[in-house]
């Protein structure tokens, strides 16, 4: 390995990410890796991308548009897929990729159809369902809290919440895992083209259930967005299902690492488990803490529209910079012991919902699941414990979850 | 699969110079990757149509960590090195 500073991409980066983190805010914090995407280690760096004008979201649709030109072209050389015009259509009109006016109407009509049904009213069926699940696996004494809990839940809200059968939930449990891969930055094209293939199952899913709505209004999301589409025309058919598929990727694969990681911060710290169990009604603030100790997502991008002088550097018009939140929320200058798990914190503006006007629209709902499933945990199982070791994490570079956690209880 | 010095060289001149659509002339053996404006993507499928190529695998941020032909090139066909991933 040739001596470079900071490469999220190795294999050995997601075992400790913080290490690398210290490291970068000390040498370099604001960085510019070898193929000329900066890193802002930082944390009034990465808030300050988050927030300013001159920073737009990173065009992501837009790359793998290129990356689909360059296919269409056949420029390389082995099997290659032909395009991935499908990815694109399908992520095309996500609020996390578009900026004004197009985010502000499609925002607005999210968040109106989202409260038609309050986050707090939801509650109860997250309690329900997160005391489900644990029901059926506590008598065996053992459970993966990932594979058997904290991947279930989120899928089973969101699909709750859109209005999607159960009977299908596996199945779109598994194509929203594919295609939330397009977060990850370090992807072959063979990658990108199952990416591809999963988007047109999904849409082509999405479309019959809409037209089914249509014709059969319920009481769900589905049917909300598809109203509003008819009564202000304001959303077309592409960005209708464009964000539904939004709902569904951003709804459960960072949720799912909520819970997962939080729950590994309290095996790894016994005394905060038992602490809180005595605790529950500190749960919020606790949830707060595993968003900043262990951020479900590690980083995310923007892209400069005029120069941009950050410390003694300048971000050039057009370049992508990430905004590292898994280190700004470990900034020393910012925050008191950043490496400990402190539950009461006198204030924590961790950036792990972003900043700005592309702060995550269902943070709310996140912040929900995270004390609902957490809470379950420890209300419904007695003296849980890691089993083994650590299964290890994920090879994602963006978001941060395990690949399992092995556990067993009393 | 042992590739020597030349062939690894003129393989990666043949990519970079298909990809960026200019004569392989032009392609300069010390000049970064990010200059040829290398998509992310496109260097690890580099990489890994790479690993293919010569026989072993290779790590997907190859072209991050050795960042011209030269220096590359030098890596991969370097006996002290075998492990180069």
């Amino acid at each position: 390995m040739a001596a470079i500073l900071f490469n999220p991409g190795d294999p050995q980066f997601n075992a400790d990410p913080y290490r690398h983190y210290r490291r970068l805010r000390q040498e370099d914090p604001v960085h510019r890796s070898p193929l000329g995407v900066w890193f802002l280690a930082r944390y009034e760096d990465a808030r300050l991308i988050l927030r300013d004008r001159r920073f737009v979201v990173w065009d992501i649709p837009a790359q793998v548009e290129k990356k689909s030109g360059i296919l269409k072209r056949a420029l390389l050389s082995g099997s290659q897929p032909a395009h991935l015009d499908n990815l694109t259509v399908a992520i095309r009109h996500w609020l996390s990729f578009i900026e004004p006016p197009a985010h502000t109407r499609i925002r607005r009509l999210v968040s109106d159809a989202f409260r038609q049904r309050t986050v707090e009213e939801l509650r109860e069926r997250v309690r329900e369902s997160a005391n489900e699940l644990l029901d059926s696996v506590r008598p065996s004494g053992r459970m993966d809290v990932i594979a058997d809990f904290a991947r279930l839940l989120p899928s089973k809200v969101i699909a709750t919440l859109l209005g999607v059968p159960t009977e299908d939930m596996s199945r779109l449990i598994g194509l929203t895992e594919q295609v939330s891969r397009i977060f990850d930055p370090l992807m072959s094209l063979e990658q990108y083209g199952l990416l591809d293939g999963a988007a047109l199952e999904f849409a082509a899913y999405l479309r019959q259930l809409i037209k089914l709505r249509r014709a059969h209004p319920q009481p769900d999301l589905i049917t909300a967005l598809v109203q509003a589409q008819e009564q202000q025309d304001a959303l077309s058919d592409d960005e209708l299902i464009s964000t539904c598929v939004l709902l569904f990727s951003a709804g459960s694969e960072t949720t799912v690492n909520l819970i997962g990681n939080g729950v590994l911060a309290l095996l790894q710290n016994p005394d905060k488990m038992a602490y809180l169990r005595e605790h529950p009604q500190i749960l919020p603030q606790a949830v707060e803490e595993f968003l900043r100790y262990d951020a479900p997502l590690q980083m995310t991008s923007r892209t400069a529209i005029e120069d941009v002088p950050i410390g003694n550097k300048v971000i050039h018009e057009g370049e992508q910079a990430y905004a590292v939140v898994g280190s700004a929320n470990r900034d020393p200058d910012v925050f008191a012991d950043p490496d400990e798990l402190v539950f009461d914190r006198a204030s924590n503006h961790h950036l792990s919902f972003a900043a700005g006007h592309h702060l995550c629209l269902g943070a709310p709902l996140a912040r929900l699941e995270g004390q609902e499933a957490i809470g379950a945990v420890l209300e419904r199982l007695k003296d849980v414990q890691l089993v083994g070791d650590l299964p290890g994490w994920r090879a994602h570079v963006v978001l941060r979850g395990l690949n399992g956690l092995p556990v067993r209880f009393g | 699969m042992n590739r020597t010095y030349d062939e690894v060289e003129a393989w990666l001149i043949s990519q970079l110079a298909a990809l960026s659509e200019i004569d392989p002339e032009a392609i300069d053996l010390d000049r970064p990757f990010i200059d040829y404006h290398l998509d992310s993507s496109v260097a690890v499928t580099l990489a890994l149509e790479l690993g293919r190529w010569i026989g072993r695998e290779l790590s997907p941020t190859l072209f991050w960590e050795y960042p011209n032909i030269s220096v590359l090139a030098a890596a991969l066909t370097d006996p002290q090195r075998p492990g180069v991933h």
